[in-house]
Order: structure tokens, then sequence, then C-alpha cells
């Protein structure tokens, strides 16, 4: 029902002649707009290759599954289909509650506190739609945030929300033990709604975070540490209208500078990861590794699936982007486009690569120390992991897979530490050799690149003094000639960094940070992207200090300092994002904290080697800015909790 | 044809005024305060309502166009809210919820 109904409401039906959609009936569907439902057309347009199905965002509510346009462009037919927010925010919540609904129960977790958490949550999303407002007024035409009793619009989406916080709060309580076990499935379903900038895994674990606190199951100290940063966040922020096209980032990145938008995404981060840990916390006795392994297959199985079956006509790809909750539509064809690895159903090619390496590795982890079987059913779900890991063609997973499982078998072989270190040594310095003979390596180029990159981008107004062929000084790696230009209409970031190049003392025999930086992100192909960053990063003093707050984007990217000012450029590392919304100070702390951890927990096997492949492949992508790969991030981070019971290992269901 | 970006809100103008050549812009009607609508004698006069039961007599497809696009219907029966109606049906789905619990606790 909640598959086909909402797509079939319709009173009129379509001429027996008119069925088919080509330049022909174009005509007939632009005139009778809100007429005649998606279901209407299916079956006679199922092999219609020209066709594209996407949804109107701008739809009334009576509109919400009807075909509400048609654009013939460019040979190709553009088929606009109403969705209502409203309706939306229902009809996908609804579907997303089924799929919670078949996790087993478990015994049951009390919540005392669903009045108050629904209350608050309702809060929260209203906050969100007064801090985003930019991005719902550019595309929802009835957008109206006003607190008034004939604001339905308004009313009754606070009122389904309630009534979602309530639903949720109650399922996950008869779920609540179950829950980490099945998390692997946020690859799979990304709960991301068609019409806002949110997603359901949000308010599941903002629930759970209230939860926790409410049962004064959270760490005091580090709570209000926060929070202090959070006014920090507050203070660096400047009001204004920027606007930043979430674009993949769809659901987990604020879209706006809005005081009310950082406060809604403090608060939000502070309850996602207060409740993963409260999660894990409170039911690690019940994690089972077979079970999450075998969650871990079937996901990467049959995200790969759902990403083939996309490519197979437009109706599916709607259809699986609207109920899996996509953040963009998927791949429609097999192979690569304009220069894009495919990417299936996933946001992004690089971060479920890393997924299906990391299913892959668990599996391995998990045979190899748990003797978890491996059956034939899942011998065919690793076979589709590679092959979805072979298309998104990550070769740093597939290169760092390879080395995490050669360290696994010397481990389980070797027991002497001295030989495990010799041989460790050793492969690291194959491994770094061969890929600097596969990239044609050139130090005196690669240790100059990322400013390079950087300056190259970069909208310098003064003219810079070049050579009689008429290259300029940053085409000849000049930098110094910057540095005598009286205020550059540069970065902050690239001037200190290219300060940093020129003018400090390098130690003998020791090369210069930033040169060795440069010189490593040239063989991973990083040089550009980090450059970029450099050129667009602005930070003042504050700013560099404490960050511009979580999942806060909009400051770095309303700087006009480069040529490159339209498209979705990311840092392309996860802590050079983290460096924008923690500044140097968060980020700093994070990553002692992080050592701090595995140093303690070294002797738990999985963790140990989860964490070093997870934190390896984050430092040259852009993983942490999707919730799925976030929350694996937070559950891998408290492995080491997971206790080993022998019941658990084989209880694969 | 199509006079803005919403393809219902074009559809409820043609239903209600008729087709018509003239190029529609709410917009530039809305900023100009000395806008004056005139006249159609060709054009046969609509009733229009809005919410709250306010009604016009609009005697030129532009006109027509201006209004209907600002939310006013043609009959009083279409005043239905779309929103309003979702929004008593989600209350009473809110109550019935939480009585059902109560109930089910109450049963255990």
């Amino acid at each position: 029902m909640i598959l086909v109904l909402p797509w079939s409401i319709s009173e009129n039906t379509v001429p027996s002649d008119l069925t088919f959609l080509d330049i022909n009936t174009v005509g007939f569907f632009q005139t009778n707009t809100c007429d005649h439902s998606l279901s209407s057309l299916v079956f006679e347009n199922i092999n219609n290759n020209k066709l594209k199905i996407l949804p109107d965002w701008n739809s009334e509510l009576e509109c919400h599954g009807k075909i509400n346009g048609v654009d013939y462009f460019s040979n190709n037919i553009k088929l606009y289909v109403g969705t209502n927010p409203n309706i939306d925010f229902i009809l996908q919540s609804l579907f997303w509650i089924v799929v919670l609904f078949l996790i087993p129960k478990s015994s049951h977790k009390k919540s005392k506190y669903i009045n108050l958490t629904s209350s608050l949550m309702v809060f929260l999303f209203y906050l969100h739609l007064v801090g985003e407002k930019g991005y719902y007024e550019r595309h929802l035409r009835e957008f109206d945030i006003s607190l008034s009793l004939d604001n339905f619009w308004l009313l009754s989406m606070l009122l389904v929300f309630f009534l979602l916080s309530n639903v949720i709060s109650d399922l996950i309580s008869s779920r609540f033990y179950n829950l980490v076990n099945y998390l692997p499935f946020m690859f799979l379903i990304s709960g991301t709604y068609n019409t806002f900038n949110l997603n359901i895994f949000i308010f599941i674990f903002s629930i759970l975070g209230m939860n926790s606190i409410l049962e004064k199951k959270i760490n005091i100290k580090l709570s209000i540490l926060y929070f202090i940063l959070s006014f920090l966040y507050l203070y660096n922020s400047q009001e204004n209208s920027v606007f930043f096209d979430v674009d993949k980032l769809k659901g987990f990145i604020n879209s706006s500078n809005s005081q009310e938008s950082i406060i809604f995404w403090a608060i939000i981060y502070y309850l996602l990861i207060s409740g993963i840990v409260y999660l894990i916390n409170e039911s690690k006795e019940k994690i089972s590794l077979g079970v999450i392994k075998s969650s871990m297959l079937i996901t990467g199985g049959l995200s790969v699936f759902f990403g083939l079956l996309a490519t197979v006509n437009s109706l599916f790809s709607f259809v699986i982007y609207y109920y899996l909750g996509l953040n963009k539509f998927p791949m429609t064809t097999l192979s690569s486009v304009e220069g894009n690895t495919w990417r299936g159903i996933a946001p992004s090619a690089e971060a479920y690569g890393e997924y299906y390496a990391f299913c892959l590795l668990f599996t391995f982890i998990a045979f190899s120390y748990y003797k978890l079987k491996i059956t034939n059913l899942q011998i065919l779900l690793i076979l589709m992991n590679i092959y979805g890991l072979f298309k998104t063609n990550n070769f740093a997973a597939i290169a760092l897979l390879t080395f995490t499982c050669l360290l696994v078998l010397l481990d389980l072989r070797l027991k002497n530490n001295k030989q495990v270190i010799i041989i460790i040594s050793l492969l690291v310095s194959i491994s770094i050799g061969s890929l600097l003979q596969i990239s044609n390596f050139n130090y005196v180029y690669s240790s100059k690149a990322l400013i390079y990159e950087g300056l190259s981008v970069t909208k310098i107004e003064k003219s810079l003094p070049g050579d009689q062929w008429g290259r300029s000084a940053i085409e000849l790696a000049n930098f110094g000639e910057i540095l005598k230009i009286e205020e550059p209409n540069i970065s902050s970031s690239l001037l200190a960094v290219t300060k940093h190049y020129t003018t400090s003392k390098n130690l003998q025999y020791m090369p210069n940070t930033v040169s060795l930086i440069s010189a490593i992100s040239v063989p991973i192909n990083r040089s550009e992207k980090w450059g970029i960053f450099l050129a667009k990063y602005n930070p003042g003093v504050s700013e560099f200090l404490f960050g511009y707050g979580p999942q806060q984007i909009a400051g770095y990217y309303q700087e006009d300092l480069t040529n490159i000012n339209t498209g979705l450029v990311l840092p392309h590392s996860s802590l050079l994002s983290y460096l924008l919304f923690f500044g140097i100070i968060g980020l700093s702390s994070l990553i002692y904290y992080l050592f701090i951890n595995i140093y303690q927990n070294r002797k738990s096997k999985i963790f140990m080697f989860s964490i070093f492949f997870i934190i390896i492949n984050l430092i040259k992508s852009d993983s942490l800015l999707y919730i799925s790969n976030f929350v694996l991030l937070v559950v891998v981070m408290n492995f080491y909790k997971i206790k080993k019971q022998s019941e658990n290992l084989n209880n694969e269901t | 044809m199509v006079f803005s970006n919403n393809y219902c809100m074009d559809k409820l103008i043609v239903t209600t005024c008729g087709d018509s050549n003239i190029k529609f812009n709410a917009e530039e009607i809305g900023n100009d305060p000395n806008f004056v609508f005139v006249n159609d004698p060709n054009y046969e006069t609509i009733i229009l309502y809005n919410q709250e039961g306010n009604i016009i007599n609009v005697n030129s497809w532009l006109e027509c166009a201006n209004y209907v696009s600002g939310g006013w219907t043609p009959d009083a029966l279409d005043l239905f809210n779309g929103e309003q109606y979702l929004f008593f049906t989600m209350f009473f789905l809110t109550i019935a919820y939480k009585l059902i619990k109560k109930l089910l606790v109450a049963k255990r």
C-alpha cells in the first residue's frame, strides 16, 4: 500500500493513445497537470529509455503522486511527479517505520519520557525550520513558519513530527537491545527526506540521546565543555543570508549560517553521539558479531543490487530514491558519468567503496579471530560486495583492505613482536615505493603542488612578475612573490602555509612540513582538492581555534577568494572537514582522545584493525559528512566494549 | 501555456480564468503600487472567494489570474485546505494512537 497507493490516486484516466510519452504526447501532460497519477503511465513507459522521472518538490497536497509537469529536452523527457512535503514526511517515515518494525524484538527498554522527548523533538524541528528557512523558501512554495492557529501547513507538520517521535520511541524501546546489530542497514536505507534537509536516523539517535541525558548517563564534564564550545560557534558565526546548496550531503549538513541553525546542529550533533554511545553502552551484552557481519554483507549486497536495478529504468530509479531516502538520485548507467565513478545508490562512490571494503575486512577478521563461519549465501554476498568495491573504483580502500588483511595474517601467524614490526616496516616501505613508482613521483614538483594548486585557483588581484615567456610567478613556483604584496587577497590559511614554506628554516635532513604534506598529497591524488581547500579556508583566529560549528560548512563556502564558486567542492579529507567544524583545538582533542582510546584498548583485535582501516581512509575522504559513515565510525570507536561471549558469536540470524 | 514555475497553479489559473496569451507576472504586479487592472468588456465577470469568505468580482483575465495566484478560488466549496484536513486527521490519529497504547499497557 505504501509503495503503490500514493502514486495511484486519480479521478481521470489517460486516453489510451496518449499513454506512451514522446514528443507527440508531452503537450497533453503539460496542459493537464495534476490530473493523472504516476501509475497511469507506468506500464506503457516501463521500457521508455528516454524518460526520466523526477520529483516536483513544490507540489500542493492534492497533487502528490500526480504528473505535475513534463519537459521535452535534448531528445529526452523529464516527467515531474508531485511530491508534497507533508505527504513526504508521513509516507517516507511510515515506510522506514515499517522497516524498523522488521528488526526482531528484544527485551523491553522502558522509556519514561516519551512525551517529553517528543515535545523536545518538535521544538528542535521547529528550530531547524526557522534556522534553515532560506533552504526551504527556495524549494517549497507553501513554506510558512509563522506560529498561528490557521497555519495548518506548519501545524500539521509539527503534529506529524510529534506522532512520529512517539512511534519511534515505542518501536525502539521494544527493539532496543537489537538495534546495534542492524545498524549496518543504514547504508541501504539512507533515511533522508525528499523535501527536507533532515534524516530519520538523526531523529532516532536524538531521541536516544535525550533519554541518555534524562537517565543521567552522559559524561558531564565533556558535555559542559562541548556546550562552552557551542557558544564559541555562535560567537564565530556571521549572521548573513549565506545559503549552502546541500546537494549530496542532504540531511546531515547545515544549509545556512543563521544562529538558529548553528544551535540546532550543535544540539543534534551532541544528541547523535550521546544516543549512539548510550545505545552501545546499554546493549553491549547483546551485540552479536555474527549478526553484525550478516547485516553488513546483506546491506552491501542489496545496495549493489538496488544500484544495478536503478539503471534498468527511470521508475525503479525514482522509487529507490524515494523509499530508500537517498541523498541523491541513483546512477542511471553502469558506467562512469563525466569522470565520476559509478556509485549506484550511494551519494559518494568513495564512501561506499570504503563501506564495501570494511564489510570484507570485518568478515575476514570475524572469520580469522572469532571463527565465524561463512555460509554459501554469504559467499554470494561477499562476491557482490567485491563487485561493489570494484565498481566504486576506490583504489585506496582496496589497497588498505589488502594491507590490513596482511596485518591480520601476520598477527595470527607470528608471535614474536620484533618479527611483526620488521615485516610491517617492509610492507609499508614496499607499498610506499610502489605508490611512488606508479604515480611517477617527482619530489621537486610534489613538494610545491599543494601551494601551486591553491594559488592557481585564487583570485589574485595584483599582477605578479613572470618570466620572458609569459609564465607567471605561480607557474614558476616563485611563491615568495605573493608575500611581497601588501595585504594579498588570498585566504589566511594559504598565506600561512606559503609563508611557512617560503620563510621557515628547515632542520637538516628533515623536510619542510608543508613540503611533506604536499608530497604525500600528490600520489594519493589529493593535491588539487587540498590546494583548493587552502585557497577557500579563510578563518580568523577564533574560527581557526574553535571552528564554525558541527556540520557548518556555509561559512567556508561564503568566502569569495577563488575562481571555484560553483558546485560542491568538498575538502576531500574528513580531517579538514573537522578542522572546519571544530577548529584546531577541537580536532587535536578528538585525535588525542582517539589515540588514547586506541592505546588503552589495543588488545581488542576487532577494534584495532577496524579503527585503523577507517581512520586511514578518512584522511583522504569526505565520508564523515555522510551520516551512515559517521555512525559507522562512532560504532567502531566503541567496538572494544563488545563482550566476547561465545553465544553471541555464532548467533547469526 | 505556462505562466509560473508551479504547474498546479498554472492549471488552476487556466481552469478558473480560462486560457490567455497575456503574460502574467504576479511579482511585477505586486511590486507596482499604482498598478490598475483594466476592465475587459469581452471578459465575463467571475466571482472569487478567499479563505475568510470575502468575495470579489474580477473583470479581466489578468485580474483573475492575479487573485487566483493569491489563493482566491471560484467556488466556496473549493476552499478545501489540504493541510487543514491533514492536520485534523493527524490530530485524531495521534489521540487514537495514545489511547490504544494506554489500553494495551493497561491490558499487560
